[in-house]
């Protein structure tokens, strides 16, 4: 009926409930394990409390989680998605670093710019709390920029799909500087609205655009931006 | 394809998700998201911090994929055994130790889903069964048991708290697990 001990049995005969409710110290928990290899015993027992644990959180209040929090794991989530795409079936799932591409095309980006006040997308713009809260960009009426403990945010809605096999790609400026690419590559979502993390560079940037890029962005833009919010 | 997702089992969508399909992962966040908010919440009992650990957690979910082992257990077992950690190493980082005491009964936050799915129904009856047998425990027990799970405190910590020696609060943690045990399997509701 009862299972095989193994060494130190006696020790650690009374572990298994802090083991399984992550009570034990770290060093110990490492001690714990490889007790576990060598007795039979503890391990079912081990096995057996795990899955009472697993009920522990269907005590606690039901909450329903805020909205936005969803915007953000997913904006992180679907960015990471095209850059996971762009890289190859093969590519590492771990979450990419801040890449910073060489520019190659700063000449264009004077000529960018003018595009977007050409095309009528560069918005009216106010700067509010620049104190210690929250700093809010606006970008016309459907976008803004959320700079809020070192975390940039841009919101958009009622934005427009990119061309078919494109994505949309954020670029920074710095003060006289060109545009810089960033990892920040998206698709609004299907009522148009966007939710997307943004290097927190751009607090410091002068000017932060937007233009539509083939999957995995561009080193350089290929197309003219359809967003552009000077920051500073 | 989201519409397609939905109909998919989690470990179906799991599958996607190892091949890096963010709309499968929407779907999952949706099925998960109430439950393991609730769980932060009750550990970290502050929306900013829940909601710190929530994203760390499902961005972990999402890069790791890979290791879900459905002989294991089921995915929302796997998704909480994750925010759990992420809460506890965010409790250990001292961060939030200060927190305010979380009400259990009539949080202000509290939202009710008037519309509840058979599933979510049958859910809420076995949350009601595991605080019941957690209210079978003798105080002693449930009180180490909470601490440890929910507070992220080790045994000695709460050796140290409720001044009892640390043999007796591994004991008394053993021993509470395992009554709880028999009272769950009284009523089936262990999650797989």
């Amino acid at each position: 009926m009862s299972l095989p001990t193994g060494p130190g049995h006696e020790h650690w005969g009374d572990a298994s409930g802090a083991y399984v409710l992550g009570a034990l110290a770290p060093e110990e928990t490492d001690a714990y394990r490889e007790h576990l290899d060598g007795c039979a015993a503890c391990r079912a027992e081990v096995g057996a409390l795990e899955q009472t644990v697993a009920a522990l959180p269907a005590s606690v209040p039901p909450r329903q989680p805020p909205a936005v929090l969803r915007d953000r794991v997913m904006a992180d989530v679907r960015r990471e998605a095209s850059l996971l795409a762009a890289a190859g079936s093969g590519a590492d799932r771990l979450a990419p670093a801040r890449r910073r591409w060489s520019w190659a095309g700063g000449r264009r980006a004077g000529a960018l710019v003018a595009a977007a006040l050409l095309i009528g997308l560069l918005a009216g713009i106010a700067v509010a709390g620049l104190g210690g809260g929250p700093r809010t960009i606006s970008a016309g009426a459907n976008a803004r920029l959320v700079i809020d403990d070192g975390h940039a945010t841009l919101i958009a809605d009622h934005m427009a799909a990119p061309p078919a096999g494109r994505v949309y790609q954020v670029w920074i400026q710095p003060h006289g500087g060109v545009p810089e690419p960033t990892a920040s590559l998206f698709v609004p979502r299907a009522d148009g609205s966007a939710t997307v993390a943004v290097p927190d560079e751009v607090a410091d940037a002068e000017v932060m655009m937007v233009s539509s890029e083939p999957p995995g962005g561009s080193a350089a833009p290929t197309s003219a931006p359809v967003m552009t919010v000077p920051i500073s | 394809m989201a519409r397609d997702a939905r109909a998919l089992a989690d470990e179906d969508l799991m599958q996607l998700v190892r091949g890096g399909d963010a709309d499968a992962f929407a779907v999952l966040y949706e099925r998960h998201a109430a439950p393991a908010y609730s769980l932060a919440y009750r550990m970290m009992g502050s929306r900013s911090a829940a909601e710190d650990v929530m994203q760390e957690a499902f961005l972990s979910v999402w890069r790791s994929g890979a290791r879900f082992d459905r002989t294991r257990g089921s995915v929302r077992t796997w998704v909480l055994g994750i925010v759990h950690h992420r809460g506890i190493d965010a409790l250990r980082r001292g961060k939030v130790r200060n927190r305010p005491a979380v009400d259990d009964d009539g949080a202000a936050e509290r939202i009710e889903d008037p519309l509840l799915t058979d599933a979510e129904a049958a859910r809420r009856e076995d949350a009601a069964a595991v605080r019941a047998a957690m209210r079978t425990l003798p105080e002693e027990q449930s009180q180490v048991i909470g601490l440890a799970y929910f507070g992220g405190f080790t045994h000695t910590e709460i050796a140290a708290m409720i001044q009892a020696p640390v043999g007796t609060v591994k004991g008394r943690m053993r021993l509470g697990l395992m009554k709880l045990r028999d009272e769950l399997g009284r009523g089936a509701v262990l999650p797989t």
